[in-house]
């Protein structure tokens, strides 16, 4: 688990994902589908600790490996806009 | 509305019985939990043992479900390496094969399926593999690398996405199908008919309508498939995926209702109200079918009834009544499938199956009841709002590619 001067970042493959929707079962404040071919989309890449046991769940779970999940430092800035708009 | 009950036991650590009870603790559940597999590891996920773990995609480690933090953190017992002999109805009391015993409030039986066996010739050669397991996947894997002729017994989705990804590495496959198609019980012709295609371009052999009739060996090892027909495959590595049968005689041993899979209802409740099973073992009336009874081989069927169980234990009430849905990867390909088909379905094509970007709608009388998309993702999700919403638009609009299905849906959801 990170400490204070840590958090978690989670970033995804859309290019690997099989839309099996695992993801969005076990984290739906994280993970949702896209409406017009049912690939992940990020609905938040900085989540709150609350959230770290079930967002790692879904990164497991994901049967294409599509969900990484780092540590990455407190300051880190959200990508969310940039690389992950859906 | 029922109390939770005081201590829940779910029999079975595959992915169903660990979304069971991690819904229960998300659930705000505050009695014991306990968790008991038969394997000797922790859980873990199976689809990538047919796909990505044998092209070396995909390690052992990566198919994990959960560390072993995650049970303590929960409070989840978890116990493996042990089977569960005997349930005493009575008492609410499971015998163990360790010996111990164990009290149960609520019984969840998720105790899956196993592998079907050729009847007769599976003796142990070497070279002859089943695939179901870890222990399945890595002995497999060890082998495929310098295989030359694999023959794939049962042209279902477990044998043809090995066979897909063996053919990749260079090695001659021969995919043996006792009917006259793939994928004959679970998909439509136009589907069965794409793929053999596709598995066909890819250097894939097929017999169809064919039986094994001896498997033949040289000092132990597996060097033929004879068929009855007297066509003799020669192989040094042996698939058998001739399908599953449910792990359902704890419970008809225990004396509760059992005919391919441990009887439920619409609850997924077992004859016994303190009993409950859900996933691959269970026989369910299917909600999107007229309450006709259907056990169903998937990851998605196993997660979703695990969290409803853990729901309806905690008070929910409405039944089980989540659209099926199923992928499979296959000669570079992805199909999804959402809903149930049968044989006698009727099929109507949206897209080109020459292009390799097609789905199939299958209607029973003219009621939407599945639909089979490959390459067409949207398609795929649409039919899961259309299907959960019990919409059937007619087989000229799902057959018209202008026809926009995402909006039809969403104006008549909104209606």
């Amino acid at each position: 688990m990170p400490d204070q001067t840590t958090r978690l970042r989670v970033t995804i493959d859309q290019s690997v994902c099989v839309g099996a929707g695992l993801c969005v079962l076990t984290a739906d404040e994280v993970f949702d589908q896209r409406d017009e071919d049912g690939v992940v989309k990020l609905l938040q890449d900085l989540p709150p600790e609350a959230l770290y046991g079930r967002v790692q769940s879904a990164a497991r779970k994901c049967p294409s490996q599509a969900i990484k999940v780092e540590e990455v430092p407190a300051d880190t800035p959200s990508r969310l806009g940039q690389d992950h708009a859906a | 509305m029922t109390a939770a009950p005081s201590r829940v036991v779910i029999a079975g650590a595959g992915q169903g019985g660990l979304q069971a009870a991690s819904t229960l603790r998300e659930a705000g559940y505050a009695g014991a939990i306990t968790l008991v597999g038969d394997e000797a590891c922790l859980p873990y996920q199976r689809p990538p043992l047919s796909k990505g773990m044998l092209n070396g995609a995909f390690d052992a480690q990566a198919l994990v479900l959960e560390e072993l933090a995650f049970f303590a953190r929960q409070q989840i017992t978890l116990m493996v390496d042990v089977r569960i002999d005997k349930i005493d109805r009575a008492e609410h009391r499971l015998r163990l094969s360790d010996g111990s015993s164990l009290d149960y409030g609520h019984l969840v039986l998720a105790t899956g399926a196993r592998n079907r066996l050729l009847p007769d010739h599976q003796r142990a050669l070497q070279g002859v593999h089943s695939l179901r397991s870890l222990d399945d996947g890595a002995s497999l894997c060890r082998e495929l690398g310098g295989a030359r002729n694999l023959v794939v017994i049962g042209g279902g989705f477990l044998g043809l996405e090995v066979a897909s990804v063996a053919a990749g590495l260079g090695t001659q496959v021969t995919v043996v199908e006792a009917t006259g198609r793939v994928m004959e019980r679970v998909a439509s012709r136009e589907v069965s008919e794409f793929f053999q295609c596709a598995h066909e371009a890819a250097g894939v052999r097929f017999a169809l309508d064919a039986r094994v009739g001896s498997i033949e060996d040289v000092d132990g090892r597996v060097a033929a498939v004879v068929l009855d027909s007297g066509t003799r495959l020669a192989a040094d590595l042996v698939l058998v995926a001739i399908g599953v049968q449910p792990n359902d005689e704890l419970a008809q041993e225990a004396g509760l209702a059992v005919d391919n899979g441990i009887l439920v209802d619409a609850w997924l409740r077992t004859s016994d109200p303190a009993i409950s099973a859900i996933g691959d073992c269970s026989a369910f009336p299917f909600q999107l079918d007229g309450g006709q009874r259907v056990r169903l081989e998937s990851v998605q069927n196993a997660v979703d009834q695990g969290a409803y169980i853990a729901r309806r234990l905690m008070g929910q009430s409405a039944p089980y009544a989540q659209v099926p849905i199923f992928w499979s990867e296959q000669a570079g390909r992805r199909l999804q499938m959402a809903g149930v088909t049968r044989r006698g379905d009727a099929s109507v094509v949206r897209g080109d199956i020459a292009q390799g970007q097609f789905s199939v709608f299958r209607y029973r009388a003219d009621r939407l009841v599945c639909v089979e998309s490959v390459n067409r993702p949207g398609d795929h999700m649409a039919a899961r709002k259309l299907l959960a919403a019990g919409l059937s638009p007619s087989p000229l609009q799902a057959s018209d590619l202008a026809f926009d299905l995402r909006q039809y849906a969403s104006a008549a959801l909104a209606a």
